[in-house]
């Protein structure tokens, strides 16, 4: 059984305690994805999808009841006959929408410049 | 020189039929032989037994030029790049142990990085980064004694291998 020697475990010890704080940096501070809402064709609102809460949006029709939780989004009420809206149910991946065309609400997660999840070959 | 990277393209197919319980994580036992290189005959054919492994065991594999090959070949890289790093400090008692936990480590950051940049393009790859780098400590530790071991092991015998037939290797 080789024995390490002394540089050897400050080496370890070195990238054991780096790769500990890049954990504790990795699950404290998540980079979120944001929701973009439109309403009668302008942006009204970036939404922060890591923070779980409930926002509402104005139509002609009423307010439609955004809520936000675990990183995703959906229609939780809204005032449309329909409510095709909120059976689109939750949107999590990055260029997933749901629109409430009565309401002229629409809510988009906002995709990178690359529209491609992954490549296989 | 020849002889050792083709152990080590032996022990890079080998270790593809290994199942892991995660995919992409594998003991890196192809890295014992660049840590034994390293130490026994410097950085430079440390180099060419690695990059010799990477093109060898590819073309064996069929993964040729494929995505998986330029993991392989980035993390040769990664490797050799953190080895060149520490080089100094292998005079001042820095073992394989310590210099294939780095390694180890490397390996996965540089490969980490290529995915990033070329494969997988989204953020949502550094949640990986920290667990994966986590596994490969240990990993780089186990690698690193097993060529500390081989390298006690060969300290009996001379640099130009048992037979007379190996001395032209």
């Amino acid at each position: 059984m080789p024995r390490p020697s002394l540089l050897d475990c400050l080496v370890i010890l070195i990238l054991a305690a780096s790769l500990g704080l890049l954990l504790a940096m990795s699950l404290d501070g998540r980079s979120g994805d944001t929701a973009l809402v439109m309403a009668e064709d302008t942006i009204v609102k970036r939404i922060n999808l890591s923070r779980a809460g409930e926002y509402t949006v104005s139509g002609p029709l009423g307010e439609s009841l955004l809520e936000v939780s675990n990183g995703r989004i959906r229609f939780a009420d809204a005032p449309c006959p329909d409510r095709i809206c909120l059976r689109r149910g939750w949107l999590s991946q990055h260029g997933d929408s749901a629109t409430c065309i009565p309401n002229r609400v629409h809510i988009r997660l906002e995709a990178e410049e690359n529209g491609y999840d992954s490549i296989n070959f | 020189m020849v002889g050792l990277a083709a152990l080590a393209v032996i022990i890079h197919v080998l270790e593809t039929a290994i199942p892991s319980p995660v995919p992409g994580l594998r003991p890196g036992l192809a890295n014992v032989i660049t840590l034994v290189v390293l130490f026994r005959y410097g950085l430079a054919m440390a180099a060419w037994v690695s990059l010799l492994r990477v093109v060898g065991g590819s073309l064996l594999i069929g993964t040729f030029l494929a995505p998986a090959f330029l993991l392989s070949l980035v993390g040769a890289l990664a490797v050799l790049l953190s080895l060149a790093v520490v080089r100094p400090l292998l005079r001042l008692g820095l073992s394989p142990i310590g210099s294939g936990a780095l390694a180890s480590v490397a390996h996965v950051g540089g490969q980490l990085l290529i995915v990033r940049l070329l494969l997988i393009p989204h953020d949502g790859l550094w949640l990986l980064a920290p667990w994966l780098m986590i596994a490969a400590l240990p990993l780089g530790i186990f690698t690193g004694m097993i060529a500390s071991e081989t390298l006690k092991q060969l300290e009996t015998t001379p640099k130009g291998g048992r037979t007379a037939s190996h001395a032209t290797d």
